[in-house]
């Protein structure tokens, strides 16, 4: 059996083989006797082996990482820095998103008898393909919430039912990749990597 | 099925929650808590995730802050774990698209932090032990090629031993997208490890 010969059965053989609960399974001898005399299927099986068992000898990670960490959490916690929304912040974050206009609408509507608020949240951004909002409500996960232009104005909205009485910080995520605070809220906040959460407080 | 020293989930969450509970309280030091159970997990996710030892670290650094940030939105009668995995994968996506923007002039990325490890110079010749870390190298790069929800498929479950039914819940997919991907991720490393190897003289390192 040649190189060729062996990967197209090793393939076969995989294919055949792909089951949930043996992540592994032994190579049968048929497909064992080439590796053994060619080295570079040797070393291509083994890579793959490599990719096939949960570790022996799990990753250690560095042990002052989470004191580095903990020193972080604290700097956050002790000093919060609050400000005010800013055109000049505003227009970095427009440039970097290379878009032409950005408005923010927020509506807030209290239902009655409910312990929820309906949130509307709009963002017009004409030349954006996809726009997304992450926040702590969806732990800032950026495919949970998606805007739609639904009559192709290009403003996008998205109405969120959240738990009153409670604070919020977000931003907007823009072609999957650009995020942004809101523009028009009320606040803002560091987010402790260079950028800006906004702040919903209702 | 998670891994056999990993604590009851019943007691991961007991410890967890109380922690959870003191630090939204106030008290940001039981964080530590939190903190001390999760950085191994996170550490190795992010590492695989991203391939830097580097990247790693700050990756874990700024999911922690994330995880602190959220805490409010964390639904108390739930397991914690799934909660962060999925802060952690949204995070390492994100990351990663970051560094691969920052690195693209790089033909071969790096993966020595996971060749490096201890242990199997101990037990074997150097040659070996160097043919294991250059397997283990070319493991590490391959596994960064492949889409990003194949990776974090095949790695919490081939690599992490976590069940069908937990990343199910971590990835908010069925269970069925579940097991599609993770066909498709042993697939596409097999393509390119074959692929991959198949142009040099030895065949070696190439990926």
């Amino acid at each position: 059996m040649n190189c060729r010969e062996w990967e197209k059965n090793f393939k076969n053989w995989l294919q055949a083989n792909e089951t949930l609960d043996v992540i592994r399974p032994t190579l049968p001898r048929s497909l064992a006797e080439h590796p053994a005399g060619c080295p570079a299927c040797r070393f291509r099986y083994q890579v793959f082996a490599n990719l096939s068992q949960p570790d022996s000898e799990p990753i250690e990670a560095p042990t002052d990482l989470p004191r580095r960490v903990m020193a972080a959490v604290q700097r956050r916690s002790a000093a919060p820095v609050y400000r005010r929304f800013s055109i000049p912040a505003f227009a970095v974050a427009v440039a970097a998103a290379a878009f032409a206009a950005v408005l923010m609408i927020t509506l807030p509507t209290r239902r009655p008898d409910s312990s929820t608020v309906t949130v509307r949240l709009a963002l017009a951004a004409p030349r954006a393909r996809t726009v997304a909002v992450a926040g702590d409500w969806n732990a800032w996960n950026p495919e949970s919430d998606r805007l739609f232009d639904v009559n192709g104005d290009g403003v996008w909205e998205i109405e969120l039912h959240l738990e009153k009485n409670k604070e919020y910080r977000y931003q907007f995520i823009i072609n999957g990749e650009s995020w942004i605070p809101d523009p028009r809220a009320g606040l803002q906040v560091e987010d402790g990597f260079g950028g800006t959460n906004s702040v919903l407080d209702i | 099925m998670m891994k056999e020293d990993d604590p009851s989930p019943a007691r991961e969450n007991a410890e967890v929650l109380a922690a959870v509970q003191e630090t939204l309280n106030g008290d940001t030091s039981a964080f530590r808590i939190v903190v001390d159970r999760y950085t191994p997990l996170l550490f190795s996710l992010s590492l695989r995730m991203l391939g830097g030892r580097e990247d790693a670290e700050e990756a874990v650094q700024e999911i922690f802050l994330k995880v602190f940030a959220s805490l409010r939105s964390f639904k108390l009668e739930k397991r914690f774990l799934p909660w962060i995995y999925t802060i952690a994968l949204n995070h390492l996506r994100t990351s990663f698209k970051k560094r691969s923007r920052r690195r693209r002039v790089e033909t071969v990325l790096p993966h020595e932090d996971l060749a490096a490890r201890p242990g199997d110079g101990d037990r074997v010749g150097p040659e070996h032990r160097l043919f294991l870390a250059q397997a283990e190298a070319a493991a590490g790069r391959a596994l960064l090629r492949i889409r990003h929800e194949y990776r974090a498929v095949f790695i919490l479950r081939a690599l992490e031993g976590l069940s069908v039914s937990e990343i199910a819940t971590i990835m908010g997919i069925p269970e069925g997208t579940v097991k599609t991907f993770f066909r498709r991720a042993r697939q596409n490393l097999a393509e390119l490890i074959f692929r991959e190897t198949r142009e040099t003289p030895d065949g070696i390192g190439s990926i």
